[in-house]
């Protein structure tokens, strides 16, 4: 019995099925994203306002309900998961976007460990070893020790794309800008988004669209801008 | 039936509650609301995960551990002053003044629960009180969220469960020395008129009638209280449009009328 699941039955990590999602300055204003990225895939949105990463990463997350179409992470809408669920579902996402949590009053090794710990049972010295081996392909020494505030912003961003690509997610939500990264970083960077696809990670990545290195220099991408509130690819010419 | 038909109605339901004449006890509503959920999270074992009871433990540290020696102060200050003074008008009247047990009886039934919540309340309610409010301005709770962390269970209920443990643990704390203290103070000035070991037996049974059922009930609620306080005064408007600067007074005062509000009715109850 030939027991193989063809691509076509396996449904995208995650799927915004022409979802209208409402910005929150505007009263009628809203957001038309129809977006689908399989597992191992990388799509870049290049946007011009931060409230438009947020407002996708929201909904990506199942916090933002639609006012029109669906959210589906791993072929599961969002709408009607119980909380407990959902929490559970959101723990195999990764996110390293503008907003990052940080506890003041513990070291940024435990905040880096904090959602895995959280949302898993791995042995405490693996989830270290593999934060250590993560930190260390992003450019850090090692596992950062020292407390969130003695960290300059840049080192922060990198902090928590460690904590992003930690426990092998299915889904990875990157808000880095490109500025951030000295050339040589740039390229710890995509080596290891490259890891986290090549572990079965879809991975959607918000820059300004104003990056200078910009996001058309990325091999193996779909790129996708925002165009009158409204999601779309760029085709290359 | 999908919760995105269901919300239209949550929301009509929540709107006429809040809209109701209850509006006035909306925050106590909401005080009671969240003080059950507290209670209710806490006793499901799949809640105390790795870094939940990590919190626990750290919040243990900053209240219980960290307060002792304020405790065992305070003790020392009530048992000079009050049972000092019910040893020697114990001694001058005999049994029949039942000084010694009047006094023990306050000290256990009302007097360690209030202190010790009192001093809870600065020592870890508003430690807790500001550290949610910072999380909720800085939009923390929310990227918390997105990782599928639920800051009430990650933050408010461990924190709630010490506590609550702490308030018992440090009443206790709190007897036993205000109790030592005074025999000591009264051996010192001449005014012990009974034996420690027929001191030891009047305080164990004074504890015994006055304290065994109410003590924990009274310690344990108002730790609760301090923390159910703390979250919700961390999610009023407040919070976010003024800052610290009114929300820390209106946490501490709202603590106050909590602790003495389930001291007197766990009085008048037990």
């Amino acid at each position: 019995m030939d027991l193989r699941i063809s691509d076509a039955e396996i449904p995208p990590t995650l799927w915004l099925a022409d979802v209208r999602l409402p910005i929150p300055d505007l009263q009628s204003g809203e957001l038309t994203v129809d977006l689908a990225i399989p597992a191992g895939e990388l799509a870049v949105v290049a946007v011009n306002e931060t409230q438009h990463a947020q407002l996708i990463a929201d909904a990506a997350c199942g916090l933002r309900p639609p006012r029109q179409g669906s959210v589906l992470f791993q072929g599961q809408d969002w709408i009607g998961s119980p909380p407990d669920y959902a929490n559970a579902r959101r723990g195999r996402i990764g996110c390293a976007l503008d907003d990052t949590a940080w506890l003041s009053y513990v070291p940024l090794a435990s905040n880096i460990l904090l959602p895995t710990l959280y949302h898993t049972r791995l042995p405490r010295q693996d989830v270290l070893r593999d934060a250590a081996q993560i930190a260390q392909r992003l450019g850090f020494l090692g596992l950062p020790m020292g407390y969130p505030d003695d960290y300059a912003e840049a080192d922060l961003r990198r902090a928590s794309l460690v904590r992003a690509f930690l426990g092998k997610p299915d889904l990875v939500l990157v808000a880095s800008r490109l500025a951030d990264f000295a050339p040589g970083n740039l390229g710890r960077l995509l080596n290891a988004m490259r890891q986290a696809r090549d572990d079965g990670a879809a991975i959607l990545w918000f820059v300004p669209d104003d990056a200078p290195t910009g996001a058309a220099a990325l091999p193996d991408c779909r790129r996708y801008i925002i165009l009158d509130n409204r999601l779309v690819e760029e085709i290359e010419q | 039936m999908n919760g995105r038909a269901e919300a239209p109605k949550e929301r009509h339901f929540f709107h006429a509650v809040a809209s109701a004449p209850l509006r006035p006890f909306n925050k106590l509503i909401l005080f009671f609301a969240i003080l059950a959920s507290i209670v209710h999270q806490a006793l499901r074992p799949v809640v105390w995960r790795r870094p939940v009871r990590a919190e626990f433990w750290r919040f243990m540290d900053i209240v219980a551990v960290q307060s002792l020696l304020a405790v065992v102060v305070l003790g020392v200050v009530l048992g000079v002053s009050l049972l000092a003074q019910g040893l020697y008008w114990y001694g001058q009247l005999g049994d029949s003044g039942q000084f010694l047990s009047i006094v023990g009886t306050i000290i256990v039934r009302e007097i360690a629960p209030i202190f010790v919540g009192l001093l809870i309340v600065g020592r870890g309610g508003l430690i807790m009180l500001s550290e949610l409010a910072a999380m909720r301005q800085s939009g923390h709770d929310r990227a918390l969220d997105a990782m599928g962390l639920d800051p009430f269970l990650l933050f408010v209920v461990p924190r709630s469960v010490a506590l609550a443990l702490s308030v018992f643990c440090l009443a206790i704390v709190l007897i036993f020395a205000t109790f030592l203290s005074g025999y000591a103070f009264a051996v010192l000035t001449g005014n012990a008129t009974v034996r420690f070991a027929e001191f030891v037996g009047r305080a164990y049974t004074v504890v015994g009638s006055a304290g065994y059922a109410i003590l924990p009930v009274k310690t344990l609620l108002i730790g609760l209280a301090i923390g159910a306080v703390a979250a919700l005064t961390a999610n009023d408007r407040i919070a976010t449009r003024s800052g610290f600067h009114e929300m820390l007074p209106v946490g501490f005062v709202r603590s106050v009328l909590a602790i003495i509000g389930i001291s007197t009715v766990a009085s008048l109850l037990l």
